[in-house]
């Protein structure tokens, strides 16, 4: 019978508590890819609709700002001044997205 | 022969085809590099391009392929015998299936999410383009009239499903209310909702509502206006939201009814190379689509997912995974369906009428041994197959108003507007259905679908070639599938026009004959006119690769 002072004992413990470890970090891994699969399968889709919804009204927001560079001044010089700092970074990811060509097929992703 | 054996079939065409046979793609022939940049982080605007976990997108893959094709196909193609459908499904995802859906998806992302319509102009030629998105629209046209004839069966002929349908529409407009506007919590909303359909479900018979054929078909057409034309977000999610725990309810209390049951299959193992409908070859390859596969998850994979993978190496799990997932779908329905009866000709008699009933009636005996009475379980899995086909049938409307507005509104205005491109589609929907013959309108759905799959996998091969990368593995099965499908719409088109011209159909057969046989003919000629260019740009792009090695051998 092992003597708990033995190394074998020790060793026999470490190995099963590390055994333990890596079962309980295994099921919490599958627990976890259940989770974002059950998430993508149900949920995801509502998220990007609320994200493109989104997405849609800034990108009306950008136009209203930023009109009279495609020559739609719309919109008061002091408000636009205010606005502008707000504005500016996303201007790169906005001209992007306006003039990314879409046809049929992108629509798949709806 | 037991079912258990079907499900050993099953797990080892998804440890060859899965494990062995994707890996070996991805990391041989795609060479799959983690540390690659992907479309998905190069653009990320948070929206369309945005790095998703793998598991995530698996879930949401799976979601947007699987329908009712996985099931409908099967219950029309046992009449040739088990063995033949169950070695299609088998095979045909093991080489040909998962090889589209994951590589359509990589030559997307290797190509900065390029959709098809970029890529085949890129890689095919510029009026490839024009030609793809007049195929799509007949393509989406024969989707909606195959499953609007099947939804408008099913409601016509059992009076106890429109019921609980009238609640799941109301129940997913409320559920659309709930979450965007009152932010009600998800888990008090899915509960709710999923109660409410459950009690319907169990109602409709107490509450039996009548219509005819051609009634159900108006209110279908109806619904799918509503579908086409309100926000997604006020109708299309909610209602597949809401109807997705049905759908998934039904399939596991099937597996495990029939797992406790373990039926034999009653079907023949094969009946006859020719039945009615026509040849086993090329017959079964199109009647059969999703499950083995279908062309539909090539537009998915390479617009969708490939714009969301957050690394080469998830592609191999979320594209192929979602494909043997929809396999084992189609796998679990031939074997529900093929339990379901005594003998092959009470199945051939119900399955000819009316195909949906074969499964309702097979998931109501692998139900009946949980306990659950067989009137619930032919009313659930009644409205299982209704709100996986009305879930197909809400997007080919919207993707029709757009398909028109793309293809007629440079040169007609009004066919940018959004009503009357849906009320264009339904019109056209409702001839096709009211007159053609389900079992041919099918086939010609089928053959389209596979036909997208073929041109899929031609733009996989251009791309493959353009890289100077190993191209067989998607070569030989778009060979393979070009040629079956467009000898099924050739058959189907000539045996539907050569009734025509006999004078076997009169009134309204003989305009559904001429419609959907022009039809066909309509998609042999842009096939053919896709293959021509296809071969143009093979000889170009090889030609390239001869000139390139040249130079790098001169240097």
């Amino acid at each position: 019978m092992a003597v708990k002072s033995e190394p074998g004992y020790q060793k026999m413990g470490c190995e099963q508590r590390s055994g333990g470890k890596a079962l309980s970090a295994s099921l919490d891994r599958w627990w976890r890819g259940l989770k974002d699969f059950l998430y993508g399968f149900f949920i995801y889709g509502m998220v990007e609709e609320v994200a493109g919804r989104k997405r849609e009204q800034e990108q009306v927001f950008l136009l209203i700002m930023m009109g009279d560079l495609v020559g739609l001044p719309i919109f008061s010089g002091y408000y636009k001044l205010r606005f502008l700092p707000y504005c500016l970074p996303r201007l790169a990811r906005w001209k992007k997205e306006v003039i990314r060509p879409k046809d049929l097929f992108s629509m798949v992703q709806e | 022969m037991s079912s258990v054996l079907v499900f050993v079939f099953w797990a080892v065409i998804v440890v060859v085809g899965y494990f062995l046979y994707s890996r070996w793609v991805n990391l041989r022939v795609f060479e799959a590099d983690s540390g690659r940049a992907t479309p998905a982080k190069m653009f990320m605007d948070g929206v369309d391009f945005m790095p998703a976990n793998k598991n995530i997108l698996y879930g949401f893959q799976l979601n947007s392929i699987a329908g009712a094709a996985p099931i409908i196909g099967p219950i029309i193609a046992l009449q040739w015998g088990w063995l033949p459908a169950m070695l299609w499904l088998g095979l045909g995802v093991l080489f040909i299936g998962w090889v589209q859906d994951y590589s359509s998806c990589m030559v997307s992302v290797r190509s900065d999410g390029d959709t098809f319509g970029a890529l085949s102009y890129k890689l095919i030629s510029s009026r490839a383009r024009v030609i793809l998105l007049i195929f799509v629209y007949f393509y989406l046209l024969l989707i909606a009239a195959a499953f609007g004839n099947v939804i408008s069966k099913l409601l016509s002929t059992n009076t106890s499903l429109p019921f609980p349908m009238i609640v799941i529409v109301v129940v997913s407009l409320f559920v659309g209310q709930m979450i965007y506007r009152w932010k009600v919590n998800i888990l008090v909303t899915t509960a709710t909702a999923v109660i409410a359909i459950f009690i319907a479900i169990g109602l409709g018979k107490y509450i039996a509502i009548p219509g005819t054929f051609t009634i159900m078909l108006i209110a279908l057409l109806i619904f799918g206006y509503f579908s086409s034309v309100l926000p997604v977000w006020r109708f299309i999610q909610p209602f597949n939201y809401s109807s997705v725990y049905v759908v998934y309810g039904g399939i596991i209390m099937g597996v495990v009814g029939l797992l406790i049951a373990h039926k034999p299959i009653t079907l023949p193992a094969y009946t006859n190379f020719s039945i009615g409908m026509g040849p086993l070859w090329p017959l079964l390859f199109v009647t059969i689509a999703c499950g083995a596969i279908s062309g539909w998850h090539s537009l998915v994979s390479s617009t969708g997912t490939s714009r969301q993978i957050a690394n080469e190496m998830d592609v191999r799990p979320v594209a192929a995974g979602a494909m043997f997932a929809e396999f084992t779908i189609a796998i679990i329905a031939v074997v529900i369906c093929a339990t379901a009866f005594g003998n092959a000709s009470e199945y051939i008699s119900v399955a000819l009428k009316n195909p949906a009933a074969v499964f309702t009636k097979g998931l109501a005996n692998a139900m009946a041994t949980l306990g659950i009475p067989a009137g619930y379980g032919v009313a659930y899995g009644g409205v299982m197959i209704l709100v996986l086909a009305m879930t197909v049938v809400n997007l080919v409307f919207r993707f029709m108003k757009v398909a028109t507005a793309e293809l007629l509104g440079e040169r007609i205005t009004l066919a940018k507007n959004g009503h009357v491109a849906t009320i264009i589609a339904a019109i056209l929907a409702y001839i096709l259905i009211q007159t053609g013959t389900f079992r041919y309108v099918w086939v010609l759905f089928g053959g389209s679908n596979q036909l997208m799959a073929a041109l899929a996998l031609m733009i996989v091969t251009l791309f493959m070639l353009s890289k100077s990368k190993t191209y067989a593995f998607a070569l030989y099965p778009m060979l393979f599938m070009y040629v079956t499908t467009v000898a099924a719409l050739i058959y189907i088109s000539v045996k539907l026009l050569s009734q025509v011209a006999t004078g076997q159909v009169v009134g309204a057969k003989l305009a559904g004959n001429l419609i959907a046989g022009g039809l066909g003919v309509l998609l042999v000629i842009c096939a053919l006119v896709l293959a021509y260019d296809g071969l143009v740009a093979f000889r170009r792009h090889k030609a390239e690769q001869i000139s390139a090695g040249a130079e790098k051998a001169r240097a």
